[in-house]
């Protein structure tokens, strides 16, 4: 699946070693990504140093910026932006001075990066991968019957009888 | 009648128990008679969210299913942990957490069929408005006697693809036990996602209402069972979708059925 332009967003833990939460975004779907303490944002995290809308990530002109929206700024490398700043590589962020740290990654489409979400167990769900959820039809129909055909749920299913026609199970 | 409802999941770590015992405490909170029983006997849990102490507990459900009580002995009111302050009343009844009788079980069975009488026995002795079934992950006798006998069946899973393909055989099989309704719940959702496609896609691949959309949390996971999370964090999103779930439930229990 090719990655072209996707964005991901890393919450680190408070020593900064562990990703605690992450978030990846196409701009096909997605050229305004919201982050904050509020819930109405797309990327909400949980810290009272940081805004209810602190910051935005805006795909533009085939780059992403970062927007500060939030009174306490947001420091990249040291330096506090207070308004707009291009982003040319994937770096570090920190949502003013003593907010979360993020991680933001730009994954290039020339890039050869890990096939997510297709490789991992939790997968991103979006409209960038319509009809994910796909039902061997033919599988469903094999495992049901003979599942079905045993004694047992044959069993159950006078169990299910009688409940309908009002009276117990052990009946 | 109280409702039963059976609360279930094709793979483990979707997040059930968690569910099961949120949407316990918000059905207790409404003012219902609510228990939840936890016949995921070979790797029971819901007792951790409730902070039931093992050491208080005298009898669990390994004991009745061993004639060694009453089901009722092996109930624990759970209300103050559920944030039930008035009207209704939550009840547990826990699974063993010795490993000795996890591995009695494992050895020997048990008789399923006790399940079905021990239901129907809480249901009078408690006066229970709705009783929940937390049960074991993929396809057993017990889960399917739980599926049978219940008026809702509510099938949890993860935007996962290992969740999908099981998930249809379990709903499909419970279509063929003709349980009156059923309702999906997608747990630890991405941030991010497009809920309105899933829950689209979802209820085309299965057929099935969604109920909840609930998030994947670092708030949740922090929390790590360590109590009711509907009741320590109301305003959460997890919180809201128990919220709707609750909603869904709204014509099915009330008290005194």
């Amino acid at each position: 699946m090719p990655n072209g332009n996707q964005i991901r967003i890393e919450l680190l833990d408070a020593n900064q070693e562990h990703v605690a939460d992450e978030w990846t975004f196409s701009p096909l779907t997605k050229c305004v990504i919201r982050i904050g303490r509020s819930h109405e944002n797309d990327v909400v995290i949980s810290d009272r140093y940081v805004s209810r809308f602190h910051a935005e990530l805006r795909f533009h002109d085939g780059f992403w910026e970062i927007v500060n929206l939030g009174q306490h700024g947001i420091l990249r490398q040291g330096r506090r932006i207070d308004d707009t700043c291009r982003l040319e590589k994937s770096e570090e962020l920190q949502l003013g001075g003593s907010g979360a740290a993020l991680r933001v990654s730009l994954l290039d489409r020339n890039r050869s990066v890990p096939a997510f979400p297709e490789t991992l167990t939790t997968l991103v769900y979006g409209p960038t991968a319509p009809g994910r959820i796909a039902i061997d039809r033919a599988d469903l129909s094999r495992a049901v019957g003979e599942i079905a055909e045993s004694p047992y749920f044959r069993e159950l299913r006078g169990v299910r009888k009688r409940l309908d026609e009002g009276q117990t199970p052990g009946e | 009648m109280a409702a039963i409802i059976s609360i279930h999941s094709f793979r483990g770590g979707t997040g059930k128990s968690n569910v099961s015992a949120n949407l316990a405490a918000s059905l207790a909170k409404k003012g219902l008679r609510t228990a939840v029983i936890d016949t995921d006997i070979q790797s029971p849990g819901i007792h951790v969210i409730f902070g039931l102490d093992q050491a208080k507990v005298r009898f669990c459900l390994n004991d009745y299913l061993w004639g060694k009580c009453g089901i009722e002995d092996a109930s624990y009111d759970v209300s103050k942990a559920g944030g039930v302050e008035e009207n209704g009343r939550l009840f547990l009844i826990p699974s063993s957490l010795r490993s000795g009788e996890i591995a009695r079980i494992l050895r020997e069975g048990y008789d399923v069929a006790l399940l079905t009488d021990g239901f129907q026995r809480l249901i009078r002795q408690l006066d229970l408005d709705c009783l929940l079934i937390d049960t074991h992950p993929g396809v057993n006798e017990e889960t399917l006697l739980s599926v049978a006998i219940s008026d809702l069946f509510i099938v949890v899973l993860r935007p996962d693809n290992q969740d999908f393909q099981g998930t249809a055989v379990t709903i499909e099989l419970a279509r063929k036990l003709d349980v009156k309704d059923m309702l999906l719940i997608l747990n630890k959702v991405p941030t991010g996602t497009d809920l309105a496609a899933l829950t689209a896609d979802a209820e085309a691949a299965f057929g099935v209402k969604v109920a909840a959309i609930l998030p994947l949390s670092s708030d949740v996971a922090r929390a790590a069972s360590g109590g009711v999370f509907t009741v320590n964090r109301p305003d959460h999103p997890f919180s809201r979708g128990i919220a709707d779930l609750t909603k869904h439930l709204n014509g099915l229990v009330s008290p005194n059925g």
